[in-house]
């Protein structure tokens, strides 16, 4: 008599199969939920747009913001329901299903889990073994597919693209160049610093004076992003003819209003800096002679100085900040102790100047300042042994050096140098500086 | 009503040859000769019937041939069907082709020419037949544009052809070739078609002693006016000049017109190098390249105003200014005026050899070779030196060759043997500063105060160099010049000084090599008026000197000049803007703009109009039809002989 038990091997293939029918049941339930949720994202993501689109909303991260809303939609919709997990019972009917055996096996196994197993569910398990035997090549269960929603849903989200682009276009770039860009930045660097340095005004028409510079420089930067070059110009130029036509200014407001102007400039000439640029970066032509030997002899070039230095101006910015921070300290340390702090040929400058009933002040110091120094015997060789060190990196040169620049400042703003002038003495001072 | 003339009346003396047609059908035919066996036949021949018929035929042939003659006789005459009458009356069109007539205030938005050139061509339309026309077109000059013509197709080709121009206007000269052109002809017809805007210049000032000398013209002439606004706000000069002193730095002015009753908000942009063929334009490029400057300014009404500028151009091309009225509900009709253009020099950047000993390469000089873009400087031991260094000047520092170049030349702190000067003294031990002349190209913005000097040569300058700076015991900076060559000696050594750490160190350098490179004979011409000849030179130092140059207009179209002598001469200026050209590797130009206060004056002058004879309406008289009709009478001929010939020898009716 032939045995109704299940042999153990077909009860492991029936294990087998209900336990990958399950997790494959799991797998289309989470996909046919994430689809759905970002079908109806899509919808919202549509929704959106022309609610934005009615509000006059501009284009920008809200409007970007609405592409995301299938994905939210999709992980909102798993999360609620997909994760539930699909129980032996309804794996095993959906067995019975594919194969037509009526409910058996679900009855089985609804056996087993009650501990009611006996004879018959031996037999459901081992006829399901050997139908499933019997149909395994013909009857493979189909590969777990995204469903139509999830493909709708995207045809909706690239559809939504060209819309978005329509309903909000993207604004029109100021068309400001890098070069403007980067003199924008510079300027407002450097009047930075000159006003930090003037910080110890106590004029209260001057003190507005300055708060309306620095209050235009950082609007001017802020312009940037959606004004022209001739706008920035134009409005450059519109506050510095205010400040002009308005009389009774002293040496500092001068020399802000005079920064300012030369910031108009920076900013105006950018371009052509880079154009000039372009220029000397292609290099010094070769210049050979042939001697009477027939040899050829070639002159060293000598390297111009970059008129904008790219790969610095990073540093460079660091360095202005530290330095108005730093010129920020000492203004206010100077201001606390009433000291005057320096070196030996500033003191002695200092003292000459005094002598001659000046003021040492910024922008008024002069060559007669430095005559009278000179007299001194100790600070002659000094100036001397600088001129004459051709590494520049004693202290004596650093000394000379920062004395005599600062007494080219101001000379070149008494003097009223033309910026073409001015531009090409402070690269040579800039080439000659400390190392 | 239409009436016929015929033009061409001895052509009727033709009719006469109907006399030959006549007698050509009445001389008898050769009767045919032929041989018969017997009489007997011709009793059955209908005689008479046979004979009217050809009878008939022959008349009708003679008379049909007399028609077709009479047509192509009266074709000859030329016959002409016409509502106007039959005269020969010449009549003078002045047409003003002046930059004025730009203006667009005309009906639907069209210029002041093109409303003058619809009226002339309802003249034309009105010409009677026999009337010929001859058209002048008139600005700063006047020129005969069509001689005397009937046929209205060519009057009005070359109507089609002209152009309003960018010139002023000077009505003296288009009067006085009108008076040479009517002189020999009776009562003849002039009409001046012309805006009557700047032609006041003509008249200011000296309006009675115009009126006398045109009077005999102006009250032949009808003059028909056109454009009514007066308002305009446009560039009337504009030009710019390198500093003296630095070869960077520009200063340029502006002169600006307002010619509305009210002040006026405009916008003045500042643009240099005009965007490239082929290039694609920049971020911040207008149609003039790249901005530079823009200001904001209230124009007071029916003033002038002048705007200054100093600027630093790093690079050279078109320089252009433009003017914008701010206040969006005023109307410039006039855009002429509205851009003015400077031509900017691009200077080559001078090559500067730096001698000296190797221990003192990489110095002070070098530095100030370094920091100069408009310098390219290199830099040799003595012992590599080479006379023949194809450079604009040498640097000789504490070493000199026996060889000099012929390039210019710096001496710095040489004892040797040189042209500049003669040492006396080896070392003068600190020589103290006395003066400088302050004049002298090489000292511009140089203060030698108080200069610190360690030690410098005792020197005793030659013939052609001058001091120009002197301490109490020597001079110590010479300059001067020996035939092309110019020199400049600097007697101490600046390490033994603070002249380097001195604004006066680089300046001096820069200024020396300014000076070398400033043209003795003055700059090109960069500005010229529309219509002006432009004397190109091409410089004798150049190596392969060209024989033709090329030079692009506004419009980029190129044309070839020959280059005779030393000079080109380039006649081609009408348009406004800038026009370049290439001698070697430099690129060069000028600009041509309309910079005439006057012109940009663009009311209408009633005192004007009323020195001329009161216009007729031509509206009012019809305009002419007619038709000739040779062309029909030789169709008719041909027809009638065609149908002659096939019914005469067809035998159809007869």
């Amino acid at each position: 008599m032939e045995t109704q038990e299940p042999t153990n091997e077909s009860h492991e293939t029936v294990q087998q199969t209900i336990s990958s029918l399950a997790s494959r049941e799991q797998q289309l339930k989470g996909l046919g939920a994430a689809g759905r949720g970002m079908a109806i994202g899509a919808a919202a993501c549509l929704f959106f747009l022309l609610l934005l689109y009615l509000c006059e909303v501009q284009r920008g991260p809200l409007t970007f913001f609405a592409f995301a809303f299938p994905f939210i939609g999709a992980c909102i919709a798993v999360s609620i329901r997909g994760d539930s997990a699909v129980s032996t019972y309804e794996a095993a009917k959906l067995v019975d299903d594919r194969l037509g055996m009526n409910d058996q096996l679900a009855s089985a196994y609804d056996f087993i889990r009650s501990g009611r197993e006996g004879m018959l569910a031996g037999m459901a398990i081992r006829q399901t073994a050997e139908r499933m035997e019997a149909a395994a090549s013909a009857d493979q269960p189909a590969a777990v597919r995204a469903p139509c929603s999830f493909w709708l849903s995207l045809v909706v989200l690239i559809f939504c693209i060209p819309m978005h682009n329509s309903l909000f276009p993207p604004v029109e770039g100021t068309g400001l160049s890098k070069a403007t860009r980067r003199e924008l930045q510079r300027g407002k660097d450097s009047l930075e610093g000159l006003l930090a340095l003037e910080a110890d005004i106590t004029d209260e028409d001057e003190k507005k004076e300055f708060e309306r510079i620095k209050k235009l420089i950082q609007e001017l930067n802020m312009m940037s992003d959606t004004a022209t070059k001739d706008e920035i110009l134009a409005r450059l130029s519109r506050e510095i003819a205010d400040m002009d036509a308005e009389a009774g200014k002293d040496d500092a407001m001068s020399r802000a209003l005079d920064e300012l102007k030369k910031y108009r400039e920076r900013v105006a000439m950018g371009d052509l800096m880079d154009e000039v640029q372009q220029e000397l970066d292609k290099g010094a032509e070769q210049l050979t002679v042939t001697t009477a030997g027939g040899q050829k002899v070639e002159a060293e070039a000598i390297k111009t100085l970059a008129l904008v230095e790219r790969k610095e101006l990073a540093d460079k910015r660091a360095k202005q900040e530290a330095l108005a921070e730093d010129l920020k300290a000492v203004a206010k340390e100077q201001r606390e102790k009433g000291e005057a702090a320096g070196d030996a040929l500033e003191k002695k400058l200092a003292k000459a100047a005094e002598g001659s009933q000046t003021k040492l002040k910024k922008g008024q110091l002069s060559y007669d300042a430095l005559s009278a120094a000179v007299e001194d015997r100790d600070i002659r060789a000094m100036i001397l042994d600088a001129a004459s060190d051709k590494s520049r990196s004693t202290g004596a040169y650093r000394e000379v050096y920062s004395n005599y620049e600062r007494i080219l400042d101001s000379v070149m703003f008494q003097q009223r140098v033309p910026s073409g002038q001015e531009l090409y003495v402070k690269r040579y001072f800039k080439v000659i500086k400390p190392k | 009503m239409n009436e016929l003339y015929f033009l061409s009346k001895p052509a009727l003396a033709a009719l006469a040859l109907l006399v030959v047609v006549a007698i050509l059908y009445i001389l008898r035919m050769p009767r045919q000769k032929v041989q018969l066996s017997s009489l007997a036949y011709l009793a059955h021949l209908q005689k008479d019937a046979k004979r009217q018929r050809r009878r008939m035929r022959t008349i009708i042939s003679m008379l049909v041939q007399a028609v077709a003659l009479s047509l192509l006789a009266f074709s000859a005459a030329r016959p002409l069907i016409s509502s106007g009458r039959l005269t020969e009356q010449r009549i003078v069109l002045v047409m003003d082709v002046s930059a004025s007539m730009h203006t667009k205030d005309g009906k639907d938005g069209g210029t002041r020419f093109d409303e003058a050139k619809a009226k002339a061509r309802e003249i034309i339309r009105r010409m009677e037949h026999g009337d010929r026309m001859l058209i002048i077109a008139a600005d700063s000059e006047a020129r005969i544009v069509q001689q005397f013509e009937k046929d209205r197709r060519t009057l009005y080709r070359t109507l089609d052809g002209l152009r309003a121009g960018f010139q002023t206007t000077d009505l003296s000269q288009a009067f006085d070739l009108v008076r040479e052109v009517i002189r020999p002809l009776s009562e003849p017809q002039i009409y001046l078609l012309s805006d009557g805007a700047e032609v006041v210049r003509t008249l200011r000032g000296r309006s009675d002693e115009f009126t006398k000398n045109y009077s005999d013209i102006l009250s032949k002439i009808q003059f028909h006016a056109f454009g009514e606004k007066q308002g305009n706000v446009g560039i009337v000069s504009f030009s710019s000049r390198r500093n003296m002193d630095s070869e960077r730095d520009f200063s340029a002015l502006l002169v600006l017109q307002n010619t509305f009753n009210e002040p006026q908000k405009v916008a003045i942009r500042l643009s240099i190098g005009g965007q490239k063929e082929g290039e694609k334009s920049k971020p911040d490029s207008g149609a003039g390249g790249t901005t530079i400057d823009v200001r904001e300014v209230t124009l007071p009404p029916n003033e002038l105003h002048t705007e200054m500028y100093e600027k630093t151009l790093l690079v050279g091309g078109q320089f252009t200014a433009e003017v914008t009225l701010l206040d969006t509900g005023v109307e410039d009709a006039f855009a002429v005026d509205n851009t003015a253009y400077e031509w900017i020099p691009k200077r080559e950047r001078i090559k500067v050899l730096v001698v000296a000993p190797q221990e003192e390469l990489g110095g002070y000089l070098d530095a100030a070779m370094s920091a100069n873009i408009g310098v390219q400087g290199y830099r040799i031991s003595p012992d590599k030196y080479n006379k023949n260094y194809d450079v604009g000047a040498m640097i000789f520092y504490n070493w000199i060759p026996s060889r000099l170049p012929d390039s210019h030349l710096i001496f710095v702190n040489t004892s040797g043997k040189n042209p500049a000067a003669s040492i006396t003294k080896d070392a003068v031990l600190r020589p103290l500063m006395r003066t400088w002349d302050r004049t002298h190209p090489l000292m511009n913005y140089i203060s030698l105060e108080n200069l610190l000097i360690a030690e410098s040569l005792g020197i005793k300058q030659t013939d052609f160099m001058e001091p120009i700076a002197r301490t109490v015991q020597t001079p110590i900076i010479l300059a001067g010049r020996r035939g092309p060559q110019k020199l400049v000696f600097v007697a101490f050594d600046p390490k033994q000084s603070d002249f380097p750490f001195r604004l006066a160190f680089p300046v001096l350098v820069s200024n020396s090599l300014l000076w070398f490179t400033q043209n003795e004979v003055g700059e090109q011409k960069t500005q010229i008026k529309p219509g002006e000849v432009v004397e190109i030179r091409v410089p004798a130092s150049k190596r392969n000197r060209p024989t033709e140059i090329f030079v692009t207009d506004p419009l980029k179209e190129e044309s070839v000049i020959p280059v005779i002598g030393d000079t080109a001469t380039y006649t081609q200026t009408h348009l406004c803007g800038t026009y370049t050209y290439d001698i070697g590797r430099q690129k060069h130009g000028f600009a041509v703009n309309l910079s005439d206060p006057t012109e940009s004056r663009i009311a209408p002058n009633p005192e004007f109009q009323e020195s001329f004879k009161e216009a007729q309406s031509i509206e009012e008289k019809a305009p002419v039809v007619e038709r000739e009709l040779w062309f029909v009478l030789n169709w008719f001929a041909l027809v009638l002989l065609c149908i002659e010939a096939y019914v005469y020898h067809q035998r159809i009716l007869f």
